[in-house]
């Protein structure tokens, strides 16, 4: 998992731990609504390049959808750590990872959501999906606290995170999603 | 009641309910940065629509959309799938592109969750 993200070294460790062969896109830093718009479509054009299946193309446009949408939300202005996404692939895997500055208070609920996620067992989850689905109410600002279970599921649970202390109330969130072809259903 | 059109945008999709009709369509990219406030002008005119009207046909077809939007998307078919007639005569395609099936399995959440009767067109409109 990504501990220090700098672009440089965000790229380095994808390198050396997860054995990346290819790289598709890379965004870095502040980012805005036209920004996540133009990064998706271009996201998709790589993976059609790439033969990526429908599927999967449509999977990592929704994930990242919500990956962007969360990051552009909730970005802090700092001066070294800036927000990443990057999409790389292996053996016709997907890997997708992100990262951000979030506060502590966001530290603790998001900490509380995806600790949740992880311990419902796997023959449940579509049912909790649906429930949180249909239960999930909109805020004034049009959040529906759904990003992060919609990543869990569309990942099939493939999801890894971890989150760093930069300072007294701020803190590095790092996400990690795995998808493989085995995870589109047959249409 | 009018027609009700709301153009596309680079982040938002192309809105038209025509009462003559009797026709909704919602096709392009949904990821609003606050989709209660996008979807507000739907939600007016559907329920001016329903006073008048006891059935239609919804024809969706989204490239992507974000949580807020499908929450959004499920809040309108509870409007048609509340209204006991409504429900009965009133149809949703969910137009697929190329066989997508991630975009087709989201379909059927929403039908299973509403009840309503969804179709599963491939690629083209039908209205």
């Amino acid at each position: 998992m990504i501990e220090k993200p700098k672009i440089e070294e965000i790229l380095d460790v994808i390198v050396k731990k997860e054995q990346i062969s290819d790289y598709l896109l890379v965004v870095y830093g502040p980012l805005n609504q036209d920004v996540l718009v133009s990064t998706i479509r271009l996201a998709e054009s790589k993976l059609r390049l790439q033969q990526f299946p429908q599927g999967l193309i449509s999977k990592t446009k929704a994930i990242c959808a919500e990956i962007l949408q969360n990051i552009n939300k909730h970005q802090f202005k700092h001066d070294t750590y800036q927000p990443y996404l990057v999409i790389g692939s292996k053996d016709h895997t997907l890997f997708i990872y992100a990262g951000n500055i979030i506060s502590e208070k966001s530290k603790a609920i998001i900490t509380e959501k995806l600790e949740n996620y992880l311990s419902i067992k796997e023959e449940n989850f579509k049912s909790f999906y649906t429930n949180a689905f249909k239960n999930a109410v909109l805020t004034e600002d049009g959040n529906a606290g759904l990003g992060l279970l919609e990543m869990f599921y569309r990942s099939n649970r493939n999801f890894k995170y971890n989150i760093n202390k930069l300072s007294e109330n701020l803190f590095s969130f790092n996400l990690n999603i795995e998808l493989s072809q085995q995870l589109v259903p047959q249409s | 009641m009018a027609r009700l059109e709301i153009e596309a945008t680079t982040s938002t999709p192309e809105i038209i309910l025509d009462p003559g009709a009797k026709t909704l369509q919602i096709k392009g990219i949904c990821t609003p940065e606050n989709p209660r406030l996008f979807f507000d002008p739907l939600f007016e005119a559907m329920e001016l629509f329903q006073k008048n009207n006891d059935r239609i046909l919804i024809e969706i077809c989204l490239d992507y959309f974000n949580t807020g939007s499908s929450k959004c998307l499920l809040n309108l078919f509870y409007m048609i799938s509340n209204n006991q007639q409504m429900k009965q005569n009133s149809e949703v395609n969910w137009v697929i592109e190329d066989s997508d099936p991630d975009i087709k399995e989201s379909g059927l959440l929403f039908e299973e969750i509403t009840g309503l009767k969804f179709n599963y067109p491939n690629n083209k409109s039908l209205l």
